[in-house]
């Protein structure tokens, strides 16, 4: 059995670090890589670089027979071509591989103890074996706890170096392998086959290794290379058109004009935004099982979020005092905090943190306060409080406080109090001072903050937010007003929810949602992307497309800005590429037809030096501009939450017309240096 | 000498039989687009390609009236314009409003001889083809010209608003893509083709001119007959085994692919459940859409046109 220092080591570098971080090291790092996938085999995968190659190739023969400055240096920026796209790729692999480097380490031979004594390799466990593990130990396998309750180091997976505890039977029964057990024992039915396990597919995804290419990105695909078709026509037959004019053109400029045509920017980039696309997810410790559900998450139209700890905090928080007649907020308040100052659970907290805030009461308990004896909650007398002084102050469920002051004149009055605060969808917590009731705490859901900016925003995205909760109608309204959210489903079962998830989609709407529990799978399996949290059930996590290894529900907000911005990505530079074009036309077209028609030198705008050094601009900064957009590839096109007019217009502007103007600039400044190369 | 057919003066006598006859060649397809706004339940999606197909026309049809009205060379500087092979009966304008709309139908009847037009005017009747006859299209097989166009504007910049890209609540994945490339691609392949191929041959004896003007009479051959337009720029016979053949695959194949792939993704669209466009959605029916799409019309056809258009029209009318 290995010990718990097998994965005590594992150091994954925090996000705020890594994200988006990009340095020209590592593309002189990614070098080899890139050389090695030269290889004509690799390159069969993307057609638009396949012809490259393939031009590569040829002028490089071409220029064998007949060697120029010119040719020599056409057939440089050509494999630079080919050369920048590699790199681009080998760039964005290189971020998974080592975050897979470190994840493999938690593989190492851990040998798993069955149940019946015998001992065997963890790799030879089979599903339904059980295995105990104990204090120290790593966990061999994915499985479900049937015995025992103990704290586990999850931080390998996580990056969370908080243990959390894993216990047998309900909704925190899953446990993952290679995480290590840091107190007591237990016994760990197995639930995956080897080679299958969460951390085997969390190391093929991290590696791409099990990359296939999404929907989307294989029609882009065919776009492209109907592109490159078409181009490949202009081309072959402007040759015998160029004879007809007067001359033939030279094999060496078709080739170049033919690669400034084609879409190579994003050809060269496509692969290289799609792996960065996962890694922003994994960045974001989400973990998706493909980049399908990653596309899918941009397009999600409905989303449902649970109210408890998504919408709201977990916790009920103090949020009013209601005193009954005759008594002072302030003594009200004073009695409340009193009998709370001792009390540690959040609501308690947050009583003492409301009479702070409203009546500057301290928040800590003073010298005399402290000698208070505190009364603590118990299921049967349903409230708490102090004993301090010879007053009795108590503080609880409505019923039981009542019961013990007995007949007081403002018991009526409270009733009263406590059906409104209990109909508006709060608790309400009677105070009483001995024999006298002094009034009410309504603790209430308080939303998070920042939550209704966050939905007015889905909402200018164009996704409608569901909230989903147990609570009646009346305080599901009450909740989904103050958030801001589009929709409750108020009183939800889990087949509410399903049924739900199918009435959007007949309507074929995409849905997203987050669940964990064991009854969530059916919903989280139905639903389009389906965030399972890391803390949650086997089930729930087989069910999911992605998981979180955070468990923070609101990230499904991150999600879909993630797949949102991985398509936009991708459309910005497909639109770059294209409309680059135009400026090549500008620089190759006079310079190859000058001499059959003096007239056509007018379409040379740029007034570039020569048509030597025209071509070759056009085919230099047509590989620079490859590693120019490597960053942005990587990092992505900015997302901001806003709708879709909007975006188009602007993403067309930056893109559509950027990459009209763009290369004009970009040949015209090459060439001024293009044109000092001695013999072009 | 009918070969300019709308010319006769039993078939088009006046200048109001003229204005008539434009009006008859636009009104079916003009109207096909409230047709198709009616059938996807908004017309204003009508409303946009009617506004884009109506640019692209009128834009061709000033930049052709002002290149038959400034006209250079002796003959044409001594008429005061480029008269010709123009009736006198209809003069430039009725002239150059019946070849652009000609052009922009699969009509082919002509009331004027494009061949005698100046470089950049001639050329226009020419571009008016390349762009795959969509301003506004032809009568029975037309519209879907400009329809396909649409679901390439938005599938190339439809990404970009972060969603897989949809056309009237539809998605757009592999099967329409697919199908939308082979319908474009279609003509301009039997077009540069058929091009490329014709100048390998003799042409003594098939061209009347040489040099540019020469290159755009086959240009305009293929053009025409990939397209199925059917008109004659006139200077070119094409009466020989080879242009006879290569004309009729080129009519063949630009008619017959284009509608089989468009009657694919028809039925690949149909099948597929609306979702009702939101906030989040593209808007195929705004302005910004219109230049979109507009742009995507001329941005195609310049991409693979431009060598050819370069050493045909351009150069013609640059001399």
């Amino acid at each position: 059995m290995t010990t718990r220092s097998a994965t005590a080591v594992l150091d994954r570098p925090a996000p705020a670090v890594r994200a988006g971080a990009f340095a020209p090291s590592q593309l002189v790092a990614a070098l080899p890589d890139a050389v090695r996938k030269l290889d004509p085999r690799a390159q069969l995968r993307n057609p638009v670089m396949f012809v490259v190659w393939v031009g590569s190739v040829l002028v490089t023969g071409l220029t064998i027979v007949e060697p120029s400055v010119f040719s020599v240096l056409v057939a440089g920026s050509l494999w630079a071509t080919v050369l920048f796209a590699n790199l681009a790729e080998a760039v964005a692999e290189g971020r998974g591989k080592a975050q897979a480097e470190s994840l493999r380490r938690t593989r190492t031979e851990t040998v798993a103890r069955r149940v019946d004594g015998t001992e065997v390799p963890a790799t030879a466990l089979r599903v339904g074996d059980r295995v105990v593990v104990g204090a120290g130990e790593v966990i061999p396998g994915d499985g479900d706890v049937v015995e025992g309750i103990a704290t586990v180091d999850e931080s390998a997976i996580t990056g969370e170096s908080a243990p959390v505890i894993r216990e047998s039977g309900g909704d925190r029964s899953a446990v993952t392998g290679g995480t290590t057990v840091l107190s007591d024992r237990i016994v760990v039915e197995i639930t995956t086959r080897p080679g299958e396990s969460f951390v085997d597919r969390m190391i093929a995804l991290v590696e791409g290794a099990q990359r296939q290419k999404t929907p989307n990105e294989i029609a882009l695909t065919i776009l492209l290379s109907a592109l490159t078709i078409v181009f490949l026509l202009a081309v072959v037959a402007l040759q015998p058109m160029s004879a007809y004019s007067g001359a033939q053109q030279s094999l060496v400029v078709l080739t170049a004009l033919l690669v400034c045509l084609i879409p190579t920017t994003i050809g060269a980039l496509l692969s290289a935004i799609g792996i960065a696309g996962m890694d922003r997810l994994v960045q974001r410790n989400v973990l998706a099982t493909s980049g399908r559900a990653v596309e899918a998450a941009g397009d999600v139209d409905v989303l449902l979020l649970d109210k408890t700890g998504t919408i709201t905090f977990g916790n009920r928080q103090a949020t009013d005092l209601v005193p009954v007649e005759g008594v002072s907020p302030e003594d009200l308040a004073a009695a409340a905090r009193l009998s709370s100052l001792a009390d540690r659970t959040p609501e308690g907290r947050s009583i003492v943190a409301l009479c702070a805030q409203r009546f500057g009461l301290p928040e800590e308990a003073t010298r005399e306060e402290a000698v208070a004896e505190f009364v603590p909650f118990t299921a049967q007398t349903r409230m708490s409080g102090v004993d301090v002084g010879g007053r009795e102050i108590r503080k609880g469920a409505a019923s039981a406080v009542l019961e013990r002051v007995g007949a007081d004149p403002g018991a009526t009055a409270v009733r009263e109090v406590v059906d409104t605060i209990a109909q508006e969808g709060g608790t309400p917590l009677v105070v009483a001072d001995g024999g006298r009731v002094l009034g009410v705490v309504r603790l209430s859901d308080v939303v998070k903050p920042g939550m209704r900016e966050r939905f007015a925003q889905m909402r200018a995205m164009g996704i409608r937010t569901v909230m989903v909760t147990g609570d009646n109608a009346l305080t599901a309204a009450a909740i989904a007003r103050e958030a801001g959210v589009d929709d409750f489903l108020a009183e939800a079962t889990p087949e509410d929810k399903l049924a739900l998830i199918r009435r959007e989609q007949e309507g074929g709407r995409l849905v997203a949602m987050t669940g964990d529990g064991t009854n969530d799978a059916p919903a989280l399996a139905q639903a389009d992307v389906g965030v399972a949290m890391n803390t949650g059930t086997a089930a729930a996590k087989e069910a999911g497309n992605m998981v979180d290894l955070d468990s923070d529900p609101t990230k499904i907000i991150e999600v879909v800005e993630i797949g949102k911005q991985l398509l936009i990505t991708r459309g910005a530079l497909t639109t770059f590429s294209v409309a680059n074009d135009l400026a090549k036309y500008f620089a190759i077209l006079p310079a190859m037809f000058a001499a059959l028609y003096p007239q056509l030198d007018r379409l040379d705008v740029m007034a570039l030096a020569s048509p030597n050094s025209a071509i070759l601009s056009a085919v230099v900064f047509n590989a620079l501009v490859i590693v120019a957009l490597v960053p942005l590839a990587l990092r992505g096109v900015r997302y901001r939450p806003v709708g879709a007019a909007h975006l188009l217009r602007r993403n067309l502007l930056v893109y559509g017309l950027g990459g009209v103007v763009t290369p004009f600039a970009g040949i015209f400044l090459i060439d001024l240096l293009v044109r000092l190369v001695p013999g072009i | 000498m009918f070969n300019a057919n709308s010319a006769h003066p039993f078939e088009n006598p006046n200048a109001v039989t003229n204005l008539l006859q434009v009006f008859l060649l636009l009104v079916i397809p003009v109207c096909l687009t409230r047709t198709f706004g009616v059938l996807v339940g908004d017309r204003r999606q009508g409303h946009l390609l009617v506004a884009v197909m109506g640019t692209l026309w009128a834009t061709l049809l000033t930049v052709a009236w002002w290149a038959e009205s400034h006209p250079n060379g002796p003959a044409h500087l001594l008429a005061g314009g480029a008269m010709e092979g123009k009736e006198t009966r209809f003069g430039i304008g009725s002239s150059v409003l019946f070849a652009i709309s000609t052009t922009g139908t699969s009509t082919g009847a002509v009331n004027s001889w494009h061949d005698g037009y100046t470089g950049l005017g001639g050329g226009m009747t020419l571009l008016n083809m390349l762009f795959g006859e969509v301003a506004p299209g032809g009568v029975g097989a037309g519209l879907y010209g400009m329809l396909v166009l649409a679901v390439i504007a938005v599938f190339l910049a439809g990404l970009m608003v972060g969603r897989t890209p949809e056309y009237l609540g539809k998605k757009l994945g592999r099967v329409q893509v697919t199908a939308a490339v082979v319908a474009v691609l279609a003509m301009p392949t039997m077009v540069l083709l058929g091009t490329g191929a014709a100048l390998t041959q003799p042409l003594e004896g098939v061209l009347n001119d040489s040099g540019p003007h020469g290159l755009t009479e086959v240009l305009y051959a293929y053009a025409s007959a990939a397209n199925n337009n059917g008109s004659a720029f006139a200077g070119i016979t094409v009466t020989d085994p080879f242009f006879q053949a290569s004309l009729g695959v080129a009519m063949l194949v630009g008619r017959f692919v284009p509608i089989l792939a468009v009657l694919a993704m028809a039925g690949s669209l149909a099948a597929q459940r609306r979702v009702e466009p939101g906030a989040g959605s593209l808007p195929t029916s705004g302005p910004l859409f219109g230049v979109l799409l507009g742009g995507t019309v001329v941005l195609v056809a310049a991409l693979t046109f431009f060598p050819a258009l370069a050493l045909g029209p351009f150069a013609e009318a640059l001399l």
